[in-house]
């Protein structure tokens, strides 16, 4: 399951916007169907400069910017991917998720089950989260949890470089409507990617560091700070193994349930809010199928019942970090 | 000078009670002589004066539950008198030199710490443990009273509680301590600790109390388990660890057998009837050589059942079943709940249960309305019955409703027999070998075969002269069996 | 003059499969009972009957729920039966109602139960179909009540702006859902709230040629790259919004637009320039009906779906539905 870069393969190191537009680059050069449109996509190549050169490349038919509307955004890209193209529309923040909610929720979701002839609905939806900016109440919302309880979407989270290049390309190949949350304050970030072609396909758990002592299951951003904790844990003795979900929903339990039949304690990191989130379906899904393996209380790391906060203490004392997974590795530990 | 301590008998003990004194303090000694009686959950000691000399001082009345390691008190010769440690020296010359006064009863001695400063050392011990300073004299340092905010604790329980006048913040936590183990807290497990307990075959609450938590995790469940051979806690204090192994002079084990299914059984009976039961066994030899060949001669249409001894196991239950309505006191069962307004229920029908051993342990089959049954009747009763208890084929109701019990352990050749009582009933009858015997007929010495029956009763319930005067009876019919042909 | 070129005999003879449906649907719901509770186009039909007639197979078309007659042109009627029935035949073995039933192999757009929800995904089925390089066009039907949102704006703009192929139809029948019309906007033309920039023509939807005629000039725009239209067709209902919540009608406008009810009118147009015979549209009516008898025979017989149809949510993962997770 672990999809470990083979020693032999060769890659380069590059951040995750390059990944990204990389990606998006090959999938618009490989098939023809693929569109990508949103707000300030094209001439100004996005906001956070993602698919910047793509519309000098591929021309105002392939990629244009759109009104200001999302709920264009999302019923578009619907009809556009019901009648065979592969679009992927940019909603610049997640937090703008809701204004095409109707179309993500009751449209997107539910074609497949609604036509009788194997029609579905391959569209992608781009979209940005995470806090730390300064950027307040609605500009860095984490998402998962509004739309994990939709049967019919797919949540994509990705963390790493090789992991955002591989996941968008498989999520534009991919015939469901796929939310692909790209976290607006790891775009820097850098790792290495495969220089040849490749995806990653959604819908599998990666393990992205082995470990004994305790599981920790992180999201997107969280990823990062997971394995900083894991490091300072393992200089007290504690090794702790990372399973990376990568697909939100529908999420492949397997890893996260072998890891915690053998680590016997389970930690689950996200940004957003801890109540009714994604780490508490994961803790409930490991309570159904591993209840006897744990040996300790699951313990969820994620954000307070608030809003973002604006200021910079606020935001600081908000944002779940390293030294709250750590915390909650211990307390699990010495419960 | 020998300072008796409250040992430590099994893993699992952390205190003990001090069940009886068996002196007083000031009364002589010798080396060996029984000083103390101290009780765990699973079993009692007795400590022995390791010389000879006096009891000097008692430091925990009987009848008190100390930790392991107390000081009970001291035995030494009279000049040691002088060097028992603190808070002793006033009892020392009250229990060393004047022995009178160690001869008051207790009521006598409560009345004298009640009434006067002159503390009596023999309470001393106790109070301390138990009931602490006086709640006015006990204060507290702020750091002690801030730790007591935090765990939502009285400062003067604890004070009380762990013997001090000033709580420092460690009597604190100390206290908190003993209340999460010994307050009545229930030992939990992990899930994962349940399943590996499940798959180790221990016990989660003897993990618990072994590594003094309440709550138990796998990891304890593995320690604990790893040092124990198997899930019997009779090995409770062997050493595992081979290196320590040849070091030990305890015997190594050869192999360690659970305690399940028929043995479950006889232990849990066992442990009632000896804890709860006055059983006392009454013998009576009876002379069988009338019975052998009143048997001998049915010959053939016994051929049935050619083994000697269920028949005359025939006989002997036929023989009970017919004598058994007249000592109503022995076919009855004891109903005690809980030890208040304990009666006895006397039983009409007479269900004789034939305890029966079998590889997987002793059953004891019943035998419905053995009176209405004849002797060839009770003897194939008994071959299905046996038969049925050795394949393992006994229904519920087959083991269950019997009213008195007998028991065979003849045909293992044993001469004189006690058994135990088959609780809730009163009695049993135990039946032994058949021997050959020089007896006395019409004057002369003759070669008799005799046999022991050995009646064991609940004393409590049933008198002596009723149990001799049944057991009689039923010694009468078998020296004359055609009577039980009838 | 339009008509000229028009086959009157199966326009006559779509104009009436709807009339009988409608009237037959009324019928069963009344006396027996379907599951889908009826939003009858009783009254309308001439707007969906004359909008699909000029267009080609391969035209997509995103009805409104109510515009049954876009259903029964493209569709089996035994499957739109069995649709209301909610069983094994119908559209998506009966996991959806027909009323939002969609469907590639009849070029239907699958729509929601939020009114107006289908207006932007019928632009971006447009979107798509010129991605594909290829000269379909798409029909998007809607009620005066979508009219309302703010779908319509985004959508008009989309449209306009990426110069799409569609046709936008707004049936105005007066009603949403118990409300009237004229207390729900300040305009005496729903065209009037368009703007945008896209031609907007105003249409008697009670009269079946005009709508074939309005209807074949824009789709004709549409696929020459001109971008879209939007009609309004004026037309009435006769039925509430749902046969659960009648409401208070004006029983003279009622009438008034019963005299020119759209089959009647159409049919005496055919007569008087002697298109057609009594006898013709007696002969057409009968075979109608008995069509539309089998259909209903056959989806009150028909078997209640599977319970694996049920598990049919992803087409590219495996998932243990009961959990929700990837098998």
């Amino acid at each position: 399951m672990s999809q470990q870069l083979d020693a032999e393969t060769e890659t380069t190191t590059q951040t995750i916007r390059e990944s990204l537009n990389q990606a998006l680059h090959e999938e618009l050069e490989r098939d023809e169907r693929v569109l990508l449109y949103g707000e300030d996509v094209a001439e100004y190549g996005g906001l956070y400069k993602i698919s910047e050169g793509l519309y000098e490349e591929f021309g105002e038919e392939r990629v244009f910017d759109t009104p200001l509307a999302e709920t264009s955004l999302g019923g578009t890209a619907v009809g556009a991917a019901l009648a065979g193209a592969r679009p992927v529309v940019e909603i610049m923040y997640a937090d703008f998720l809701p204004i095409a909610g109707d179309h993500l929720i009751n449209y997107a979701a539910k074609m497949y089950f609604n036509y009788g002839d194997e029609t579905s609905v391959p569209m992608v939806v781009r979209s940005m989260y995470g806090t730390g900016d300064g950027h307040g109440l609605h500009h860095g919302q984490s998402p998962e949890a509004w739309f994990m309880n939709v049967p019919g979407l797919k949540v994509v989270m990705p963390s790493t470089p090789r992991e955002y290049k591989g996941l968008l390309k498989g999520a534009i190949r991919d015939d469901d409507p796929v939310i692909f949350l790209e976290n607006k304050m790891r775009y820097g970030e850098s790792g290495p990617v495969p220089d040849e072609e490749y995806t990653i396909s959604l819908c599998e758990s990666d393990v992205k560091r082995e470990g004994t002592d305790a599981t920790i299951v992180a999201i997107g951003g969280m990823v990062y700070e997971a394995l900083e904790a894991a490091e300072r844990l393992s200089e007290q003795g504690i090794e702790c193994e990372i399973v990376d979900p990568r697909t939100i929903s529908p999420l492949d339990t397997g890893p996260i349930l072998e890891s915690v039949e053998k680590t016997n304690i389970l930690v689950t990191a996200q940004e957003a809010p801890t109540f009714g989130g994604f780490g508490s379906e994961v803790a409930a899904q490991v309570i159904d199928d591993a209840f006897f393996y744990l040996d300790a209380p699951v313990k969820r790391v994620g954000a307070p019942f608030t809003p973002i906060p604006f200021a910079e203490n606020l935001e600081e004392a908000y944002q779940p970090t390293a030294d709250d997974i750590e915390s909650a590795v211990i307390d699990a530990i010495e419960t | 000078m020998q300072e008796l301590t409250l040992p430590k008998l099994g893993q699992a003990m952390e205190e003990g009670l001090v069940l009886e004194w068996h002196c007083d303090v000031g009364d002589e000694l010798t080396a060996g002589d029984p000083v103390v009686v101290i009780e765990s959950e699973k079993t009692s000691h007795e400590i022995e004066a390791d010389q000879d000399g006096r009891l000097l001082a008692k430091r925990v009345d009987a009848g008190d539950t100390v930790p392991i390691g107390t000081t009970l008190g001291y035995v030494g010769t009279d000049d040691e008198a002088d060097d028992l440690p603190d808070d002793s020296a006033a009892e020392t010359d009250a229990g060393a030199a004047e022995p009178s006064d160690a001869d008051a009863s207790p009521a006598d001695r409560q009345t004298a710490s009640d009434s006067s400063g002159d503390v009596d050392r023999e309470q001393i011990g106790t109070e301390t443990r138990d009931d602490g300073p006086a709640p006015e004299t006990i204060r507290a340092s702020p750091s002690a009273r801030k730790a007591a905010r935090v765990h939502d604790v009285d400062v003067t329980a604890v004070g009380q509680a762990v013997g001090v006048a000033q709580v420092r913040p460690e009597h604190v936590d100390e206290y908190v301590a003993a209340q999460e183990t010994d307050s009545g807290e229930e030992i939990r497990g992990s899930p994962a600790a349940r399943r590996i307990a499940d798959e180790r075959g221990v016990d989660l609450e003897a993990v618990g109390e072994d590594r003094g938590t309440t709550r138990v995790r796998m990891a304890d469940v593995e320690q604990y388990a790893d040092q124990q051979p198997a899930s019997i806690p009779a090995t409770d204090e062997r050493i595992d660890d081979e290196a320590t192994a040849a070091a030990d002079p305890s015997p190594s084990v050869r192999e360690t057998v659970s305690i399940t299914g028929g043995r479950q059984v006889m232990f849990d009976r066992m442990q009632t009837v000896s804890s709860e039961y006055g059983s006392t066994t009454t013998v009576a030899k009876v002379d069988v050589t009338e019975l052998r060949s009143l048997l001998d001669s049915l010959g053939s249409s016994w051929e049935a059942y050619h083994d000697v001894s269920p028949s005359l196991t025939a006989f002997v239950l036929r023989a009970v079943a017919q004598e058994l309505p007249a000592y109503p006191m022995l076919n009855a069962e004891i109903v005690d709940d809980d030890g208040t307004d304990a009666f006895v229920r006397q039983f009409e029908d007479i269900n004789l249960g034939l305890a029966v051993d079998t590889d997987h342990g002793l059953l004891v089959p019943t035998i419905y309305d053995a009176d209405t049954q004849s002797v060839t009747e009770l003897g194939d009763t008994v071959s299905d019955l046996a038969r049925q208890a050795r394949e393992r084929d006994l229904e519920m109701e087959q083991q269950q409703n019997g009213t008195f019990t007998v028991s065979n352990a003849g045909t293992f050749g044993a001469y004189i027999n006690t058994p135990q009582i088959n609780p809730p009933q009163t009695g049993i009858l135990g039946v032994c070998t058949v021997n050959e015997e020089p007896g006395v007929v019409d004057g002369e010495v003759v070669p008799r075969e005799m046999m022991h029956l050995c009646l064991t009763y609940d004393h409590r319930v049933v008198e002596g002269a009723t149990a001799v005067q049944f057991l009689q009876a039923v010694k009468r019919r078998l020296e004359d069996p055609q009577s039980l042909l009838s | 003059m339009v008509h000229e070129t028009i086959n009157h005999t199966e326009l006559l003879e779509d104009l009436l499969l709807t009339r009988r449906f409608e009237e037959k649907v009324l019928e069963v719901y009344q006396d027996r009972g379907i599951r889908e509770l009826p939003h009858s186009s009783l009254g309308q039909e001439a707007v969906g009957v004359g909008a699909c007639y000029p267009l080609e197979d391969d035209d997509l078309l995103a009805p409104s729920l109510r515009t049954r007659a876009a259903m029964l042109l493209r569709t089996p009627v035994e499957e739109i039966v069995a649709g209301m029935y909610g069983t094994e035949s119908g559209p998506s073995s009966g996991r959806t109602t027909e009323h939002h039933m969609g469907s590639s192999e009849y070029g239907i757009l699958g729509t929601t139960g939020m009114i107006g929800s289908h207006l932007n995904p019928a632009v971006g089925a447009a979107l798509g179909n010129r991605t594909l390089d290829n000269d379909r066009v798409t029909v998007v039907f809607f009620g005066d009540g979508a009219s309302q949102r703010g779908e319509f704006h985004s959508a008009l703009n989309f449209a306009t702006v990426q110069e799409l192929p569609v046709v936008f139809v707004i049936e105005n029948n007066q009603w949403t859902e118990a409300m009237s019309i004229d207390k729900l906007v300040d305009v005496d033309d729903l065209a009037d709230l368009a703007g945008h920039g896209l031609p907007t023509e105003i249409v008697d939807g009670q009269d079946v040629e005009a709508m074939v005629e309005a209807t074949a000039e824009a789709a004709d725009r549409a696929r020459s790259g001109d971008g879209p239209t939007l009609l309004e067709a004026k037309t009435y209902r006769y039925r509430p919004h749902a046969e659960t919540m009648p409401e208070h009608r004006d029983e003279a406008t009622l009438e008034a637009w019963k005299d020119r009810d759209p089959v009647e009118m159409y049919i005496d147009r055919l007569l008087e320039r002697d298109q057609i015979t009594e006898a013709e549209i007696e002969s057409i009516d009968e075979q109608l009906q008995t069509t539309i008898d089998d259909a209903f025979d056959m989806a009150e017989s028909d078997e209640l779906p599977d319970e694996e149809t049920l598990y049919h949510v992803y087409k590219d993962t495996e998932i243990d539905h009961w959990k929700g997770v990837a098998k």
